[in-house]
């Protein structure tokens, strides 16, 4: 390299060092490595707490008002399956109605008119149960 | 060398460091699909072929990008620089493969052009955790592959190394695209402490040893010598200079390499015509100055490349004081025939 290519090089890193870092910094920031047990924590539901499972993947609370049940789901790990819909078990222990869509580490909260037995989780896509559980 | 772009340095060594690429290349293939079998084995081939070839892909680039300053500040890593274009458009090939079936798994099931859909998909321009990182990656792409078509002699001679290598620099930005491509891309899917170590350690890596040898660089370009009435420039005693070798100096801000041969003492500009490499930290091979690069060779009296090639690099004119060189910073025009002083 000559001189003012050289000096081109050099002036180019610094620029990139100095940006990406700030980049870097700043989008690392924003994401959350270590998720607050306070987003799991059950004050917030509405309702009577009946139920409540905790896995390492997800926490799953049923509680209850005077009007609904409520299914409060709170998915802790991505999740690997492309569609992941939300089914209750009804009373033959079998795919229900549609209580609603999972679609990433989010917490949920699907309300059903009849008490909620249980839930199984399917991918429409592939056709396959990725999860069930029972209350 | 090559003459009117043949490829007549297809030597041995080249074969074997293309064969140790291709071999490196696939073993890491294997292995990464093999880890991914055992430890995540229900992703689907077409993830499986996107993580293999991206992650390939970024590793060959860190591996190129600190191939040059590692010979800056090193010379023992002159060999691995020797066939880098060779890396440069393996690591393209990885990232095309990357790319061509991220846009076809992606962008292809709707009634959108793929390539209008990886702009459009996610809008979320103006958040920085939710950027749609693919367009970072096809940005990338577009500027690898320019690099890739280009990388040949032909391109080379008809830019100028000036311009040539000047574009070829453009490789930082589409690092620093693949960077942000990686980081956000990954962590908008899993936030993990390893995948960012191990992100940040290559930048670390890269960014530091790229600016370690631009300091080192600007700290002998602001070397001053002793100047005598006549404005030669005092530079070394003779025995300072090893058989067949050359010291580098600075003058007037250019780097002259000065060659001890044969009992004689000749001075040439240090820049290579071929890529700009480093001509005083290569030595005389069969009386010729040669370039620790790419083998180029120049004569040491006239800066003149032996025919049948052309190459012309600038001469100086030296002068011999009480066992001290002396040099004139003017530069004489290349290929100029200068007597060299005989010891």
């Amino acid at each position: 390299m000559d001189y003012r290519l050289r000096k081109r090089h050099k002036r180019m890193w610094v620029v990139l060092i100095s940006v990406l870092a700030i980049l870097l910094f700043l989008s690392a920031k924003n994401l959350n490595f270590f998720p607050s047990t306070e987003m799991l924590q059950v004050d917030k539901i509405e309702g009577n707490v009946v139920k409540e499972i905790e896995n390492a993947e997800m926490k799953v609370v049923l509680s209850n008002t005077s009007q609904q049940y409520l299914l409060n789901i709170w998915v802790k790990t991505p999740l690997k399956s492309t569609s992941s819909v939300v089914y209750e078990i009804n009373g033959k222990g079998k795919k229900g109605a549609v209580l609603g869509q999972l679609t990433g580490k989010e917490s949920y909260v699907f309300p059903s008119r009849a008490i909620i037995n249980g839930f199984m989780v399917v991918d429409e896509i592939k056709n396959q149960q990725i999860l069930r559980l029972e209350f | 060398m090559g003459l009117d772009y043949k490829l007549v340095l297809w030597n041995k060594h080249k074969k074997r460091y293309d064969k140790i690429i291709a071999l490196s290349m696939v073993t890491y293939l294997v292995l990464f699909i093999m880890l991914t079998v055992l430890l995540n084995p229900e992703g689907t081939a077409e993830t499986l072929i996107i993580r293999a070839f991206g992650s390939l892909a970024v590793l060959m680039l860190h591996i190129i990008l600190v191939i040059g300053p590692l010979s800056r500040l090193n010379p023992q890593f002159l060999p691995i620089l020797y066939n880098r274009r060779h890396l440069g458009v393996s690591m393209f090939l990885a990232a095309l493969i990357h790319g061509a079936f991220a846009i076809i798994q992606f962008h292809t099931l709707g009634n959108i052009n793929p390539i209008v859909s990886v702009f459009t998909s996610n809008m979320d321009y103006g958040s920085l955790t939710n950027f749609p990182f693919q367009v970072l990656g096809f940005l990338a792409l577009l500027i690898l592959f320019f690099m890739a078509s280009t990388s040949h002699d032909f391109f080379l001679k008809n830019l100028s190394p000036k311009i040539w290598k000047g574009l070829h620099m453009m490789v930082y930005v589409a690092y620093a695209l693949i960077l942000l491509h990686v980081f956000l891309g990954a962590f908008q899917q899993e936030t993990s402490l390893p995948t960012i170590g191990i992100m940040l350690m290559g930048f670390i890596l890269v960014s530091g040893l790229h600016i370690t040898a631009a300091f080192k660089e600007t700290k002998i370009d602001r070397k001053t010598g002793e100047v005598d009435k006549e404005g030669w420039l005092k530079v070394c005693e003779i025995n300072e200079i090893w058989e067949n070798r050359a010291k580098i100096f600075t003058v007037d801000k250019e780097r002259v390499a000065i060659f001890k041969y044969q009992g004689r003492l000749s001075a040439i500009h240090n820049v290579c015509k071929h890529q700009g490499g480093p001509l005083g930290e290569g030595k005389i091979v069969d009386g010729c100055v040669t370039c620790p690069w790419h083998g180029y060779q120049y004569l040491p009296q006239n800066g003149q490349s032996p025919p049948p090639f052309t190459e012309k690099v600038a001469t100086y004119e030296l002068r011999m004081q009480n066992g001290w060189v002396f040099i004139n910073p003017t530069a004489l025009p290349e290929g100029t025939e200068v007597e060299p002083i005989k010891l």
